[in-house]
């Protein structure tokens, strides 16, 4: 049966605490699973991501990780997307949106 | 976050990682430690084998940070998460000792190189955690 890939991407740190002073924009990626396809989406969706926020500090986790470090509840992450299937360009375009326009939410 | 750098190759605060070369040095199972670039050592054993090291302060190493780095180093032997800050899921450990790579922290790394499959060396809690999962 082919992986059915979602991906949800979050931001958190201090440029999502709305505490006016920042140094990075932290962004998590949270893929399907270790498979390495879902790994390799992970990745170049990253690379996507860096290329358009000079600043990003961008980490992956698979979802099973993720549960095992809470790093969504540790962190106070708050949700930006969540896709289905590969990488579109529309999506990082509402990525972008949302990450430029939270600061005056 | 506590890691310093969030981006590969997730590199100390310091800039290096002396504690881990002066504990290689002193390891009776190490023939020689060659620093290959910041991040990534060459290590060989006494026994003759030879150990392609990346090294790194990541906040959560994963499987995707593994294929990152292998994506930049080539096929690794294994991964040491430096900083007590940091640390590995279970899946990374699981799906590296699948490949004969180990994922540890500096004292496991040194603790694995005492054994021929340095690979499958696993703490106590580790242990516990793969024999819930049925990994073991």
């Amino acid at each position: 049966m082919a992986l059915i890939l979602r991906t949800y991407v979050y931001g958190f740190g201090s440029y999502f605490k709305k505490t006016g002073v920042y140094q990075d924009i932290d962004i998590l990626i949270v893929h399907t699973s270790t498979d390495y396809i879902s790994c390799l989406e992970a990745i170049y969706l990253k690379k996507i991501i860096s290329q358009e926020i000079e600043k990003a500090g961008i980490s992956i986790l698979s979802k099973s990780a993720e549960l095992e470090f809470n790093f969504i509840e540790k962190s106070q992450a708050i949700l930006l997307i969540e896709f289905e299937g590969d990488y579109r360009e529309p999506i990082l375009t509402e990525i972008l949106h949302k990450v430029h326009t939270y600061k005056k939410t | 976050m506590p890691a310093h750098n969030d981006n590969f190759p997730w590199m100390s605060y310091y800039g290096n990682y002396n504690f881990f070369e002066q504990r290689m040095r002193e390891h009776t199972k190490v023939k020689s430690i060659e620093c290959i670039n910041p991040s990534f050592y060459n290590i060989k054993l006494i026994n003759g084998r030879e150990l392609n090291v990346f090294i790194c302060e990541c906040y959560s190493f994963d499987t995707a940070e593994y294929i990152e780095s292998c994506e930049t180093y080539g096929s690794l032997n294994a991964v040491v998460i430096s900083s007590n800050w940091c640390g590995y899921s279970l899946d990374v450990k699981r799906h590296c000792m699948g490949e004969q790579v180990g994922v540890f922290d500096t004292a496991g790394f040194m603790a694995a190189i005492n054994r021929n499959e340095y690979w499958t060396y696993l703490t106590e809690y580790e242990k516990e955690r793969f024999e819930e999962n049925g990994w073991l």
